[in-house]
């Protein structure tokens, strides 16, 4: 990242083909849209490469600063998708698996689906971050907020969430 | 935790389970001091064994909801074109050696802008004022003081 900060493609280069897959997951896990996603993480890291002058090694740590941009930029497209689209309940039902699941794993998956997209965004982001990722350390750091505060997010995320799992015996 | 040099109470299946929404279904993840009496709860609990399954097929749901498509081939090489034609925001200003300096003459120029703010402010006040006063005193002794649609 000194590197990057002395403007060097190459290790600019470096950063990305490092990072950009936990990004554009993360991006994806958000907006659940493709290009939404490509578009977002892209516009990430350009972020990282005009204000790497902004981030002091030693108070942040880089990961954390970086899912700090990807989320501020993820809450802005969405907020524009709102504006623009109210509910876009087709791509949930259109996206997934496919025609190999069975239907009522698939009514499952779309209604957690459904669910998980209508958490507050602080808990779908606790949810998206800790979710087989990053430790509740980390996701604590990216929202800004205590280990007990992040897992009381998390807490009431999954409450919900199994609530509807609850629905599908 | 533990802490310490205290007896550790039991954990109990109600407890587990609010660990359980806590950290996810994935003990693994856990911390491994706890793990041990996890395994035993496990052991003596159908309550227990009963919430984490719950919990691991909310995980295995997760896992489905969440996959992600993989990054578009051209993507990483996008990027680092579109960084080409950018420069860094301010890289002057924000590098580290340069920070303490700007840090410095903010408070000059918060100062010298509120001067020149509240400066307009008073003029746009008197200017206002000066309307108000010739408004009242027109067609008595400001005759000559024209204003469109007054008779002569």
């Amino acid at each position: 990242m000194a590197l990057v900060q002395h403007q060097d493609h190459e290790a600019f280069a470096v950063l990305v083909s490092r990072h950009l897959d936990a990004i554009h997951a993360f991006a994806y896990r958000f907006t659940r849209n493709a290009d939404d996603a490509a578009d977002l993480a892209q516009e990430t890291f350009l972020r990282v490469w005009k204000s790497a002058g902004s981030w002091q090694a030693g108070r942040v740590k880089f990961t954390t600063w970086l899912h700090r941009i990807a989320r501020n930029l993820c809450i802005d497209a969405h907020r524009r998708r709102q504006d623009a689209t109210p509910v876009v309940i087709e791509e949930i039902e259109s996206d997934g698996p496919g025609p190999h699941a069975a239907p009522e794993e698939e009514e499952l998956r779309v209604a957690v689906t459904r669910a998980l997209a209508a958490l507050p965004e602080r808990q779908r982001t606790a949810v998206v971050l800790c979710h087989r990722g990053m430790s509740n350390r980390d996701a604590a750091a990216v929202l800004n907020v205590s280990v007990d505060a992040l897992e009381s997010l998390l807490a009431r995320a999954r409450r919900t969430l199994r609530s509807v799992l609850g629905e599908y015996r | 935790m533990m802490r310490e040099g205290r007896e550790q109470r039991p954990l109990l299946a109600a407890d587990f389970e609010r660990l359980l929404d806590r950290r996810g279904g994935d003990l693994a993840r856990w911390p491994i001091a706890e793990r041990a009496q996890v395994e035993r709860l496990l052991a003596s609990s159908a309550e227990a064994r009963a919430a984490l399954a719950a919990a691991e097929r909310l995980d295995s749901v997760l896992d489905v909801v969440l996959a992600a498509p993989p990054v578009p081939a051209g993507l990483p090489g996008r990027i680092v074109a579109r960084a080409e034609t950018r420069k860094p925001a301010f890289g002057w200003f924000t590098a580290s050696a340069w920070r303490p300096i700007g840090v410095a003459c903010a408070p000059l120029l918060l100062g010298f802008t509120l001067g020149l703010v509240v400066g307009m402010d008073d003029d746009a006040a008197a200017a206002d004022l000066e309307d108000r006063v010739l408004l009242a005193f027109h067609g008595t002794d400001f005759a000559d003081f024209e204003v469109p649609g007054s008779q002569p």
